[in-house]
Parts: C-alpha cells; structure tokens; sequence
C-alpha cells in the first residue's frame, strides 16, 4: 500500500516520464513513424535528464515579465510567421520544414541550458500554488476524451464518425489560410513563451 | 442524440471550463492560480520542459499539416 502511494505521489509530482512513456505507446499504436521518433526521442532525453546527478529539478527562477518592447517584438515576428507560413500548401514537406524552425531553436535552446554547470544536490521545492492540480485535471479530461475517440475509430488511421478527435474537428477550421495564419501566429508566441522559461530556470545551486 | 452531437458536447464542455477557469484565475487568483503560474512551476523539472516543448510543437505540427 505505502509503496502503491509513493508511486501515485511519484506520478503526480513528476509526470513527464510516465506521461512521455504513455504517449509513445499510442504513438506506437497509430504508427506514424515520425511521430514514434519525436515521442520515443523526448522520451530518451528526458530519462537522460532524469538520471544525471542531482535529479532534473532546477532552481526557482521565473523570468521578470516581458517589457513591452520584447511583446510587441515577439508579437510582430509571430504575426510575420504566420502570415508568411500561412501561404505554403498544407499537405508539402516545405510546411514540416517550416514549423521544425523553431523547434529545432526551441530543442537547441533546452540542451544548452542543460549543459550548464549544476550541483550534483537537488535545489529545494519552490512554494506549490494552491488548486494547480485544476489544470491538469482539464489537461487529462481532454486527454482522456481524445483517446476514447481514438479507441472507437474503425483503426488507427480512418476517422471515427461518430467520436471524432479534436484534430478532426479543428482541421476543417484551419483549412483557411487565415485561420491558419492567426493559429500558427499563436503557437510561435507559446513557444516563445516556453523558450524563456527554459532559459530562466538555472542549473547551478 | 447522436454520439458525434455528444462528443462535440463534450469538447464544447472542456472550451468553457477552460474559459470559466481562465476568468475566476483572473478575478480571484487566490482560488485558483493562473494557467502560466502552473506551467511555471512544473517547468522546474528538465524533464517536464521536454514534455511541454513536445507537446507544443508536435501540436501545432499535427493541427496544421495535413499529410
């Protein structure tokens, strides 16, 4: 029983592994070779993150906000990429190369913080925000949603009629080049936003 | 009704949960903590940010291109 709650405490506080290891085997199960090297790739890395010295905890370092300068800087090159990227056709390898740009940046990115020097001890915890478990539980409720409709398609590439996925439902949306636009515009400001907490995280103690 | 008139039902749910959260972590934070601030603070672990960059990028990758 002790043993039963220390792996469920494990798996709420330090879900990457297991989470990365459960969508690799859907990955797995849909077969699309490129998304089993992604899945299977981050999983690899984060176990190769997990066992150096110290664990992969970092040191509580939220970046300062953003001037406004730095917003509307970001803002116009998103609004520039999405614009641009808006006008290859969706279903050419040009479109794949140009959403790897900025993960390629993004992945560069996370292994250069990774390599700065660290102390082989764990920083503290930093404080735990009340209710943060209200996200992750919509997190996981899509999550859940979106593989019960996975599970009910005739297989793993047609489509189910009755229980679409939610790339089913959105793709008709994204069709046009505006929405599409303004979408990817989105996603490069996320990624941004990511990349500069990757960065303000430290390493040393 | 029909299953698929459900499951669109349920994603129509999950957009105005999110909605309804996104509002009440704003008005009152100290009910709920806001998205970023949650995002922020799992980001303390390496691996979680390869989780979260995954997630990121493999979503916008598989919504847009249609391959």
């Amino acid at each position: 029983m002790d043993l039963a709650v220390r792996l469920a405490r494990t798996l709420v506080r330090e879900p990457a592994v297991p989470v990365l290891a459960l969508a690799g085997i859907v990955q797995v199960v849909r077969a699309y070779p490129v998304d089993i090297m992604l899945f299977v790739g981050s999983l690899v890395l984060a176990v190769v993150l997990r066992l150096r010295p110290g664990g992969d905890r970092l040191i509580d370092s939220t970046p300062a906000p953003a001037t406004r300068g730095v917003i509307l800087a970001a803002s116009g090159v998103a609004a520039a990429y999405g614009l641009g990227v808006s006008f290859v056709p969706q279903t050419t390898w040009w479109l794949d190369a140009c959403l790897a740009v900025p993960g390629v940046v993004a992945v560069g990115v996370l292994v250069g913080a990774g390599r700065r020097p660290r102390s082989p001890v764990a920083p503290p915890e930093p404080a735990t925000p009340p209710r943060w478990w209200a996200w992750p539980l919509l997190g996981v409720s899509v999550a859940l949603v979106e593989l019960f409709s996975f599970m009910e398609q005739p297989d793993a590439r047609t489509d189910s009629i009755d229980h679409p996925t939610l790339s089913t439902v959105v793709e008709p949306a994204l069709s046009s080049q505006a929405l599409r636009g303004l979408a990817l515009g989105l996603w490069l400001l996320i990624g941004w936003w990511l990349v500069r907490r990757i960065r303000a995280w430290g390493e040393r103690s | 009704m029909t299953a698929r008139l459900a499951t669109l039902g349920i994603y129509v749910a999950l957009l105005l949960a999110t909605v309804v959260m996104v509002v009440v972590s704003r008005v009152r934070p100290a009910a709920l903590p806001r998205l970023g601030q949650v995002v922020t603070w799992a980001m303390r672990r390496r691996t979680t940010q390869v989780g979260l960059l995954l997630a990121w990028w493999w979503l916008g990758w598989h919504f847009v291109t249609l391959r």
